[in-house]
Parts: structure tokens; sequence; C-alpha cells
């Protein structure tokens, strides 16, 4: 049994080898990085985009420049673009739009803003950690809690509708009520009544540095603990959340862009991410079992096919 | 509620090690965590700290238990703490003690609400059926097992009760709800919460009515219900630089029912009123350093006025003086008017009393006097203003410091029991400092002095050692104490009854005093509580089980255990009581849907007098079981026991189904029918205390919108 495992493992192991070899042989091309704006941090990724994928030429494309009248646009051959952020969308709607491209840094309420009709090249890449990632994560760390709040914009009504499905299927009972962001509010208290832990969607209209405030110090009040909406909220007091780094895009950014672009998925979540928690709030709350590799890799396996 | 820092101190809810450092580090240049600007909100000063690091025993009762419970009154809600003994003198006046001592006088915890002290100052008690707050307006009631001067103050001898009611921001739109029940219960509640500009603001009224008891031993109907009708307001306005201004008015009027005494023609019935307003301020400084000062001013007024007929004699002013100068050789002539004093002001006061008895008595065939009708009163008016500022400041990681200073001023007036006006100005002292000293070592250091014109000075210290033997387990060993100033009456009574507009005249009067005075010396020192514990506290978050067991020994010293009574007022500090025991208590999120709950006390008292073992149960306790069931459906049923309470087992269980229907527009209405059982045939407390039937049925409705 041992050795047909080790077997497929080594079989597996070579067919990718092969197949990355053939995939970067083939497809020597340029990766044109179009972003709204130049800054260190787009900088430092298109430095770790050329380290990841030597074979291909990384350049840089601010969109400033592009719109100017006699720019430089990508070539239509040999050549992929990495959108990043909204406008770079927007720009690549207009200007290109069947050029292979990959979308990241954009949200899926971004996109529905600016997308009428997505291109059978594009790739869009969630910035949103996906709900039910972070529904189990919440999960795991308080496991005899099933009763989740959740607050939401009217306009993802149909998302939220289809959440509580899949929230069912993992014993999670979603309570949830449309929210317009503003404080107090009845809303709110509701949800906080009705559940035993609430889950931030990313949606900046409602979650934000102006609500983030009233909502976790109401929730705390009531001993009732936030997951999500991103890292960046785990420093305020939320309990935990997943998030993706750099390191975790690029590595799957390189594996689709190993793909032919009619190949890849029209849509995807980070697939590589990690957890962080805040421990304080976990301590308060005596939630012990919080060790933020640990819950990745638990969440991981929930999720291997 | 945050409200209290004073609580954020007390039950020790600093967090120790934290100023917030997340697991993570979130690169500056990492394009994909350009996260928003966003402050840190949950910091330091405003976290709780764990169970596992608090320098005590705590019990918490949530919400949802509150609810669970089917409780009416925050007295039965308190049967859920292991070691608190609750008794009824009758159906309106119960006395809550931790732990024992007196069955008449619960004078030995502290009991607030939302940091408001509700114990009364001039006679000290805690008037549990008058507190203006509604069951439905509660976030929770966290109980200080043990000595807390430390961060409360004197009285917080035995135990610390504290009341938090929700947050306005939190208790927004309009609920509505009415119970009605066996033994006359009709309770209702409706409050309303809005925003106005800054400010959120809830208001509450409510009515609630009981008819106690209903019987005495003999079968005789029994006078002792309760009806009370209260409002609140609560306001918390948000000010600019993380400044925040609460301020609460609440008035309550009611009657409390009492059986007619000797002489009475009518019931001496309480008419109770009772208001207070409070404003607190809080700057959160830093992330490091809070600030919060707080005023409060309180009226409790207590009216009793019923009509007696009096035989003549007994208020003649001879007797009276006689009695002070004398007081057995006035008691004896009361019983044979033909006695001889020592002195010949006795005889000249002894005879003009006798001719008061033959002027209105006769002797054959029975000795019988003519009788004067009139009015009696007994009237008291409490107020108490209190203003304390509290600073709470975390120097560093291992370092957190909560310190105060608090001026009060109790006045208290009754001609019937103080002879006219006292009051006692009082200042106070705090600080605890918490030090980590080692990664799994958290010391506690605190003491509070505090110096009231009436009892003097006094200094009470607390030394608490945790060691986190896991970040889920902690050891805990502790050593406090704590006072209990006499209260006004103890230390300044003259008490006496008055009978006005008496008729025929007495003495040419027709106002006359009962020939019996009391009168304190006023040289009583304050009670003393020397209390050890040793404590082991749990919490597995995986099964979400958390345990507390503890271990305790406590001492009280001069304690003034005498009953106070008119005839023979002699309360002294010759008392001593002794408990020692143990307790534990334990909350389980068994599954998704169940939640079991389990208390048990046993305790060993001895005490010099036997007036102070009467309220001690050996072994009490009890458990609960809350299930969610599917469809909104919910239920739970809860067991009491007490061996003995005042010689009288007490076992009782609780019943409670409820079905919530969502309504349109986001209405909901949840019916709730309640069954209460005693499972023994006991009076409860005194023999006095009896219900026709073990068996109560109890309905509530209650609708949000």
């Amino acid at each position: 049994m041992l050795n047909t495992r080790m077997c497929q493992r080594w079989i597996a192991a070579f067919a990718l080898l092969l197949s990355s070899l053939l995939c970067s042989s083939l497809s020597a091309q340029t990766l044109y990085v179009i972003s709204e704006q130049d800054s260190p941090a787009v900088q430092d990724f298109v430095r770790a985009l050329a380290a990841k994928r030597p074979h291909d030429a990384v350049k840089l494309a601010i969109l400033n420049a592009l719109t100017q009248p006699n720019a430089e646009l990508p070539p239509s051959t040999d050549s992929q673009s990495i959108l990043l952020g909204r406008k770079s969308l927007a720009w690549h709607l207009a200007q290109q739009p069947q050029q292979p491209a990959l979308a990241m840094l954009i949200s899926r309420q971004e996109a529905s803003s600016v997308l009428q009709e997505q291109p059978p090249q594009l790739t869009l890449l969630w910035r949103e950690a996906p709900a039910m990632r972070q529904l189990r994560l919440g999960q795991l760390l308080m496991p005899r809690s099933n009763r989740v709040g959740l607050l939401y914009h009217q306009d993802n009504h149909a998302m939220v509708k289809a959440l509580t499905q899949q929230a069912n299927t993992i014993d999670l009972k979603l309570s949830s009520r449309a929210w317009n962001g503003q404080f107090p509010s009845s809303e709110v208290q509701r949800v906080l009544d009705d559940s035993q832990w609430l889950l931030a969607l990313d949606d900046p209209r409602l979650f934000n540095a102006q609500t983030i405030k009233p909502l976790l110090l109401g929730a705390y009040r009531q001993q009732r603990v936030l997951i999500g909406p991103q890292a960046g909220y785990v420093q305020a007091g939320s309990l935990a959340s997943t998030y993706s780094d750099q390191a975790d895009w690029l590595q799957q950014l390189d594996e689709l862009l190993n793909l032919a672009a009619d190949q890849r998925p029209r849509s995807a979540y980070a697939r590589y991410f990690k957890v962080a928690i805040n421990p304080q709030v976990a301590r308060s709350l005596g939630i012990s079992n919080a060790d933020p590799d640990t819950l990745a890799n638990q969440l991981r396996q929930g999720e291997s096919p | 509620m945050r409200q209290g820092m004073r609580l954020t101190t007390v039950t020790g809810l600093l967090v120790a090690s934290g100023l917030l450092t997340p697991s993570f580090h979130l690169q500056a240049d990492d394009l994909f965590h350009s996260s928003p600007d966003v402050p840190q909100v949950l910091t330091a000063t405003r976290l709780r700290q764990p169970s596992t690091e608090v320098p005590g025993s705590v019990t918490v009762i949530d919400r949802e238990l509150i609810r669970a419970s089917g409780a009416r009154t925050i007295p039965e809600l308190l049967r859920l703490v292991p070691g608190m003994k609750v008794g009824y003198r009758n159906g309106n006046q119960v006395n809550v003690n931790y732990h024992g001592t007196s069955i008449t006088e619960a004078r030995r915890m502290q009991v607030l609400v939302d940091g408001r002290s509700v114990y009364r100052p001039g006679l000290a008690s805690v008037d549990w059926a008058d507190i203006p707050v509604a069951l439905e307006d509660i976030e929770r009631i966290e109980v200080f097992r043990g000595p807390n001067t430390v961060t409360y103050g004197a009285n917080a001898l035995q135990a610390v009760v504290n009341i938090l009611t929700r947050n306005p921001q939190d208790s927004l739109g309009t609920r509505t709800k009415a119970t009605i029940g066996e033994r006359g219960v009709r309770e209702f509640y409706g409050s309303h919460g809005f925003n106005q500009g800054n400010a959120s603001v809830r208001l509450s009224v409510g009515s609630r009515q009981f008819d106690g008891f209903d019987e005495r031993a003999d079968g005789s109907p029994y006078h002792n219900g309760s009806r009370a009708e209260y409002f609140n307001i609560s306001a918390l306005h948000s000010l600019a630089d993380e400044q925040t201004l609460e301020w609460q008015l609440g008035a309550k009027q009611g009657e409390n029912e009492r059986p007619l005494e000797d002489f009475g023609l009518t019931d001496p019935d309480v008419e109770a009123e009772d208001y207070f307003a409070l404003l607190r301020w809080k700057a959160q400084l830093t992330d490091q350093h809070a600030l919060q000062v707080q005023g409060y001013l309180q009226q409790q007024n207590r009216h009793q006025d019923w009509r007696t007929t009096v035989p003549i004699p007994l208020f003649d002013p001879s007797l009276g003086k006689l009695y002070q100068i004398n007081p057995d050789l006035a008691n004896a002539a009361v019983k044979n008017p033909l006695v001889t004093g020592s002195n010949a002001t006795e005889n000249a006061l002894l005879t003009a009393y006798r001719s008061t008895v033959l002027a209105n008595c006769t002797f054959a065939p029975s000795a019988v006097c003519n009788q004067s009708t009139g009015t009696t009163q007994a009237r008291t008016h409490e107020r108490r203003g209190d203003i304390e500022l509290q600073d709470t400041w975390k120097p560093s990681e291992d370092w957190s410091l909560v310190s105060g200073i608090g001026l009060r001023q109790d006045r208290a007036e009754s001609q019937t029991f103080l002879g006219g006006t006292v009051t006692n100005d009082s200042w106070r002292l705090f600080s605890n400092a918490e030090w980590r000293f080692a990664p799994n070592w958290l010391l506690n250091l605190g003491g509070m002095h505090e110096h009231d014109d009436l009892s003097g000075s006094s200094f009470s210290p607390r030394i608490a050692l945790n060691w986190l033997l896991h970040p889920d387990q902690s050891l805990r060993a502790v050593y406090s104490e704590a006072v209990r100033r006499p209260d006004m009456f103890e230390q300044k009574a003259e008490w006496s009854y008055q009978g006005r507009g008496m008729s025929p005249l007495i003495a040419g009067s027709s106002t006359a005093t009962y020939y019996q005075v009391a009168r304190a010396q006023g040289s009583l020192n304050p009670e003393h509580i020397h209390a050890s514990e040793l404590g082991w506290n749990a919490f597995w978050s995986p099964w979400q089980l958390s345990t507390d067991l503890r271990l305790f020994y406590e001492e009280l010293h001069q304690q003034i255990s005498e009953p106070l009574r008119l005839d023979d007022f002699n309360p002294s500090n010759d008392s001593q009581s002794r408990f020692h025991g143990a307790e534990g208590q334990l909350d389980w999120q068994a599954s998704t849907e169940d939640r079991l709950r389990l208390t048990y006390a046993y305790i060993d008292n001895s005490a010099s007098n036997k007036i102070d073992r009467r309220l001690t149960a050996r072994h009490s306790g009890s458990a609960g079981w809350m299930r969610d069931w599917q469809n909104n459906w919910h239920s739970s049923v809860f067991y009491y026991a007490a061996d003995q309470l005042n010689e009288y087992a007490f076992a009782r269980t609780d019943w409670r189904v409820a079905k919530r229907f969502n309504l349109a527009q986001g209405q909901r209405l949840e019916l709730a029918l309640m069954w209460q059982f005693r499972l023994d045939d006991e009076p409860l407390t005194w023999s006095e205390n009896h219900y026709e039937s073990r068996s109560q049925w109890l309905l509530s409705a209650e609708l949000d919108f």
C-alpha cells in the first residue's frame, strides 16, 4: 500500500515537473503588470513575480502612462496582462478585452461595477477571503457555537442566500440582516442578539475604519466576536481572519500562468492562505486553541478535494 | 457593558499581558495587505481579563441564562451562584447573604446597579423588591464571591453583586412584555431605544405585582404582596476623542404589604419611593490609559402610616421618662404598676404613672385599660451622593494599575428610627496593581483606605497570586480583608414610635410616644472579615467548558449580630463567625444546542451567636439544562436546592418552554410557559411563608419591533 502511494507521488511529481518545463518553454512571454499607480509595494510585486518566473519578461505599466495618446500598449501576442485593481480592470475591458489577463486586487463588488460581460480570456482573482473559509475558521475556533450573525449590503442579498445554504451544509445557522453601515443600528443589534459570533464580509461599505469601532465594541460588550473581514481588522480587535499575502498570491498566479488562458478558471479565490489571530482577544474570551498555523492547516485539509 | 471600569478592575478584568500584539506582521510593502487604516479598538484597557487571571471567584449570570431561568426577580437569579443563600422574611422582603449569617438582616454584601450602590445607608439593607431595574434591561450580573472592599469599598464584605444593564446602543427598537401567573403575578414592561444626535437613549417603563405567600403557619391569610411601577432612562453620548458620557435617571414607586402588628388597626404597608440620577464620563486617553469620573445621587423614601389603638398607660410620659432611667423597672411597672423604685426620682415617676393607670384601667374582673386611637408613622428618607475618579493605566505589558479616589455623603432622616437627621461623610482611596512577574505568574496587590465620620478609618488589603498552569487553567491563592461599617441605625439609633392625632388625648396631648425608646451608644467598630481561598479555574475552549473550584476559609470578627429590637437594643462587636468549605461551578456548552450548568457549595459554619448560623445551608446548589430545539423552540429546566435555610429545606424545579415567532417586517413574538414546582413541603425560610400549592404556572409574551 505504502509503495503504491509512494509510486503515485513520484509519478505526480514527475508529471508536474514535466508540465512546468513544457509550459515555461512553450510560453516564454511578456507579463505586463498594469497598475493604477506606482509604489514600492507594486515594484516589489513586480520584482517578486520576475523572480518567480525567470523565463518570462515582466514589465510594469502604469495606467496614467498607458492612457497617454502615444502610449505603447501591451502587444496582442506573446503577452499577458496582470491587472491590479478596479481601474486597471476597467482600462483593460475598454482597451484590450481580448488580451489574456488576470485581474487581482479586485473584489466581487468592484468587478460587478465595471464588468458587463466577462471576456473569455480574463480570469478574476477575488481579493476577499472566501466566506466559507472564514465560516470554517470561526467554526474551528468556536466549535460549539453554530449561530453565526451576518450583516450584508442589500446588493448582496442573493449571495447571502446562497451562503446561508452552504453554511447549513457545515451545520452553521446564519442569521443575516441587510444593513446600511450606519450606527447605532437595530439591525446590528438583532443580529448580535440572534447569534453567537459575527462573520464580517469584506465589503468596505459596511466594514471600514468608521464602523469597525462601534461594531467591535458593541459585539464585545455582548461577548460576541468578529471573524474577518480581513487581516487588517484583526489588529483592531477582530478575533481572526484568513488572509493571503504576496507569496500566496504569487504561488497561485504562477500556477495559473502555466495554464493556457482558456483553461484557467473564470474566477477564483485565493488558494493559498494563512490565518491571523488576535491572541489578546482570544485569551480574553478564553479561546486557547488558536494557533494560526494549525488552524490554517486544518482549513486546508478541509478544502482539499 | 463597560460600565464600570470599576467592574473591569474588580473582577479583575484588566488584560494582564496586553498591549495588542497580533500574531502576524503586516508587511508594509506587501501589495496584498494594503489594508485600510483601521484603529485599534479592543485595546488593552478595554479587554476583559480571562477568568483564569482574575484575582478571585466570579460567577456571571448572562442574558441567556436570565431569560432561560424564567426568574422574575434578582434574588431568584442569585440561586444560580454557588454559596449564595436566599431567604425570605416575607413575600417582599428577601434576605440574600453569601455563605450565611443573619436571617433577618442581609447587610454584608454590596449590591451595585451600573456602579451605583443600592445598599441603603441608613438601615443597612438591600430592598430587592424596590431596585428600580427591569430584568429585561440587564445585560449580565457579575457576582464576586468573596470580600472585595479593595475595589468596591466598605460593605463588600462577603460578596459583591454587580448588576449591569444593557448599553443603550445595544437596545434600540421597541420591546413590550407581559407576564401573568398564579400567586397574583402581573408584570408589564416596555422599552424604546432610539438615537438622537450623538446619543443613544433607552426609556424603560414597567410595573410588577404579586401576592406574596398565601398563608401563615396557622392557615390564616398572609398580607405580604408587593406592587411597583418604575421608569428608567439610560443614555450614552459618544463624544469626540474617545470620550463617552453616560447618564441615567430612574424612579420607582410602589407598595410592599406588611402584616398587622401589635395595636394595629390597619396594615403598616410600606410606601416605597426610589429616585436616582447618575452621570459618568469616560475618556480613553491612550491605548494604555483610561480615565473615568462618575457621580450619582439617589434618594430612597420609605413611609409607613398605620392606624393604631393603644392602651393609654403605655404612652404615659412618666413611664417613658422612667424607661430612660431604668428600662427594667419601667418594663416591670407595665406588668405590675405597684412595683417600687430604688430612689426618689424613680418613685415619683412611678407615682405619676400609677395615677394614669388608675384613671384609665379597671382591674376586675380582668385588667382592661382605656384605649386611644391615632396614627403611627415610621418614615425614612435616605439620600446618598457619591463621586469617584478612577484611573486605569497599563504602563507596560507586565503591569497594570487601577487607582482612584471617591467622596460620599450619606444622609438619613427619620424621626422614628434616628430621632431626626444623621449625616455621614466619607472618602476613600484605592489602588490595585497587577504584575506579571513571570510569563505564567500574576500577582495582584491592592488596598482601600476609607474614612467616615461615624466609624473612623480603616484599611483593607488584598493579595492574590495566579499561576497559569496552562493558558486554559490556573491555580490561585488569595488573601483579603474587608470591612462592613455599622449603619446609621446601629450607630445612631434613636428609635421610638409616636402616636399622632390621638383620641382621646393622652396626658393632654394629641401626640404621644410609646414608653420604650431605643438609643444607640455610637461606639461600634466596623466588622472585619479575613478571608483566604485556594482556587482552580479552567476553561477548555474546544469543549466550551468552564469550571471553577474553590476552597475557602473566612473569619468574621467584631460582628454585630444582636437583633435590633426596640425593647432590647444592645448591638455590640462581640460576635464572631467562621466559614470554611468548598464550592464549584461548571458551565458547559455540551453541544451546539445544549448548555449545562452546575453549581454546588459545601459550607461549614460556626458562630458565637446562634443567630448567625441560621442562613447557612451546609449543602446547596443548582443544576440547569438549556436546549435550543429546531424551529425556534427553546426549553430549560433548573433545579435548586439547599438543605437548610433557617432549618427548612428547599428544593424546587423550574421549567420553561418558549417558542419564538418571526413576524412580518422584523417583528418578533416570543411566548413562554413557565412552571415552578416545589419538591418539598417545607415553608420558605420562616414558618409563616406558605403557599397553598407547590406549583406555580406563569405565562409571558414578548414582542420586539
